[in-house]
């Protein structure tokens, strides 16, 4: 949580973290260049050096893009999703090697400035299987380069959620203009089905597990049909609430978790005020909602972090009928304080 | 806060025991998976050409500047049983991705027209399977001398070898030859645009079914130089037509007809068979 900003806040999860990166690029690079250099001596150095920069910087986009649905699909890998910018970084920084050191070799000292040669050498943008695939890297390395310096939270901040959010969904966009890079350029080379096979497994891994996250997420999400009454809609009951847990429902459009917490309930916004993490998926520490993403906290009862930390989410009116929830999906603006809804003692009992 | 063994966010020192196995397996996982991609992705490569840039190391060569069609420099090598002398052209190449006609230029400013005078140069030799080309990588500085011949040299014989058609894939002698691995293809068509669009002579390079191999250097019918007329078709699959001349150990065909681009696989054994 963010009241100001330092360079980085170290604990031992984290260096962990980083050290396990770093080890892992490093003997994926020690291995490829000695086997680049022991099979096939005739190479130069400059290839050796794009090639294991590229296929690395690949390979861990690939890793990036699997954590997301891997932590929806099962809470334990949590873990690498709290670190998971710096991973981003530290691939830029691969892609960035790769990229400069392509525009070096390939575009430098001709007749004309090397980002116009990298535009202008190949000139058939109006075919599909002839368009230019360098481009393609540049543009990708160009979202991957404002993803990387707007990665600290003091962008997130200043941005705003939202767009900070939105801005770094360009990793996508990225994902796919590196796919056509990699099948319009070195696999028109490249022609072994190893190289086709692995990256056909690395696309629909990557996609299956974002299809499998969703549908998923989307059997646990509450989906009320009942009618509203008096702007209230009827979404379950108190028992399918584990203790200080939620439940996550979709009304109206409307994201909303709904926690159970010392004989109360009370909704608020699923969406973290952070990187819009999945606060229903979180749990009541302390008294506040907790994110599961990278912890940021709020109070149920007004959707406000505790002083003086200042994010501020939506709340919304919850009623208990019986053992029946009913909840309005007409948001109140971020940080209202709005009364909890109160649990029949009777309910209790009858639960325990 | 108190460690929940069913709740984790990074800021805690330490995972619960749960999340703590999950991520050893991620790690294990990683650890097996890392060095077996490494190795499959470079044993997968389809491999790189014997060619030889000789970076960083300078040769002396001495002979005859011939400027047309494009820029050789006549070596004499040895003689043959019957005493005849023998040469070798060594393609001529400038610094960069530009041909020699600049590095030249500023050599006849200094000293005056060097057709068939002969000069000693100093460059960085690029070769592959009987082709040499020698980078002027010191530009102006690469002449080292210059000689008039006392007996003024005969004219190199050319010899024809007809009308033929061609099937192979455009690009730079210099990254072809020795400069860069791969110097063909889509990775380096751009590079290869490049080299070209700055005045290095394409070169076509026709393989057949039997592991032959030759490079044809591709000018005008009239021997100009087409090089900007063939940028759209540089590293692609191509047809090409025209007049076959034989010029010592280089073969240049000077081109009459369109160059289409084609995936075809031609018959192109006969042409290569017949420059050997």
């Amino acid at each position: 949580m963010a009241e100001h900003y330092s360079s980085v806040l170290w604990n031992r999860q984290k260096r962990l973290y980083d050290l396990t990166i770093a080890g892992l690029a490093v003997v994926y690079l020690v291995i490829f260049c000695t086997l680049q250099a022991v099979l096939f001596p005739q190479v130069t150095t400059e290839t050796i050096i794009i090639r294991a920069t590229s296929t690395l910087a690949f390979l861990m986009l690939h890793v990036i893009l699997m954590i997301g649905p891997l932590c929806r699909l099962d809470r334990r890998f949590l873990p690498l999703l709290y670190n998971r910018r710096h991973l981003g970084v530290s691939m830029f920084v691969v892609a960035a090697v790769h990229g400069g050191f392509s525009i070096l070799q390939f575009h430098t000292r001709g007749d004309v400035d090397p980002l116009v040669s990298l535009f202008a050498s190949e000139r058939q943008y109006a075919s599909f299987s002839q368009f230019p695939f360098q481009p393609l890297g540049f543009v990708a390395l160009l979202i991957l380069f404002v993803m990387a310096a707007t990665s600290h939270d003091f962008w997130l901040k200043n941005l705003s959620p939202r767009v900070w959010k939105m801005l770094h969904m360009g990793v996508y966009l990225a994902y796919a203009l590196i796919v056509m890079h990699v099948a319009l350029g070195i696999l028109q080379q490249e022609t072994s089905p190893v190289y086709a096979g692995l990256m056909a497994v690395g696309i629909l891994t990557v996609t299956g597990l974002h299809l499998a996250a969703a549908f998923i997420g989307n059997r646990h999400e509450l989906h009320p049909a009942a009618p509203p009454a008096d702007g209230f809609v009827q979404v379950c009951d108190v028992a399918d609430i584990a203790e200080n847990r939620a439940k996550t429902m979709l009304i109206n459009g409307q994201n909303i978790a709904l926690f159970r917490y010392d004989g109360k309930l009370s909704a608020v916004s699923n969406l973290c005020r952070h990187q819009n993490g999945p606060l229903g998926e979180g749990r009541i520490i302390d008294g506040c909602i907790t994110c599961p993403w990278h912890g940021y906290q709020y109070l149920p009862q007004n959707g406000q972090s505790p002083p003086p930390f200042t994010e501020r989410i939506e709340t919304y009116a919850v009623r208990c009928v019986g053992t029946t929830v009913w909840v309005n999906p007409q948001p109140h603006p971020p940080g209202t304080p709005l009364a909890p809804a109160l649990l029949n003692p009777t309910t209790l009992s009858d639960e325990n | 806060m108190k460690t929940d063994p069913d709740f984790y966010v990074g800021w805690q020192d330490k995972a619960p025991a749960s999340f703590a196995r999950a991520l050893r397996w991620v790690v294990i996982t990683l650890a097996i998976l890392v060095p077996l991609m490494a190795g499959l992705l470079v044993w997968a490569q389809r491999g790189f050409s014997e060619a030889v840039f000789e970076y960083g190391q300078l040769t002396t060569l001495e002979g005859r500047l011939i400027r047309e069609p494009v820029p050789f420099l006549r070596v004499p090598t040895n003689k043959t049983s019957a005493g005849a002398p023998r040469f070798e052209r060594v393609l001529l190449i400038g610094y960069g991705k530009h041909g020699a006609e600049q590095t030249i230029r500023q050599w006849e400013d200094r000293y005056g027209a060097l057709t068939s005078k002969s000069i000693r140069i100093r460059g960085t030799l690029i070769r592959y399977q009987g082709h040499t080309a020698l980078e002027l990588t010191e530009e102006a500085a690469a002449l080292q001398t210059v000689a008039n011949p006392a007996i003024p040299p005969a004219r190199p014989v050319l010899r024809p070898l007809g009308h033929v058609t061609l099937q192979g894939e455009i690009t730079d002698p210099k990254c072809f030859l020795g400069v860069m691995k791969p110097g063909d293809g889509r990775p380096h068509r751009s590079c290869a645009i490049r080299c070209i669009a700055g005045g290095i002579p394409p070169l076509l390079w026709v393989q057949n079914g039997r592991g032959h191999a030759n490079g044809y250097v591709l000018v005008g019918p009239n021997g100009e130089r087409i090089n900007t007329q063939l940028l759209e078709a540089v590293g692609r699959g191509v047809r090409v037509t025209g007049r076959l001349e034989q010029a010592d150990n280089w073969l240049i065909l000077y081109v009459d007809g369109p160059v289409e681009t084609t995936t075809l696989l031609a018959d192109v054994q006969a042409q290569i068979a017949l420059c050997r």
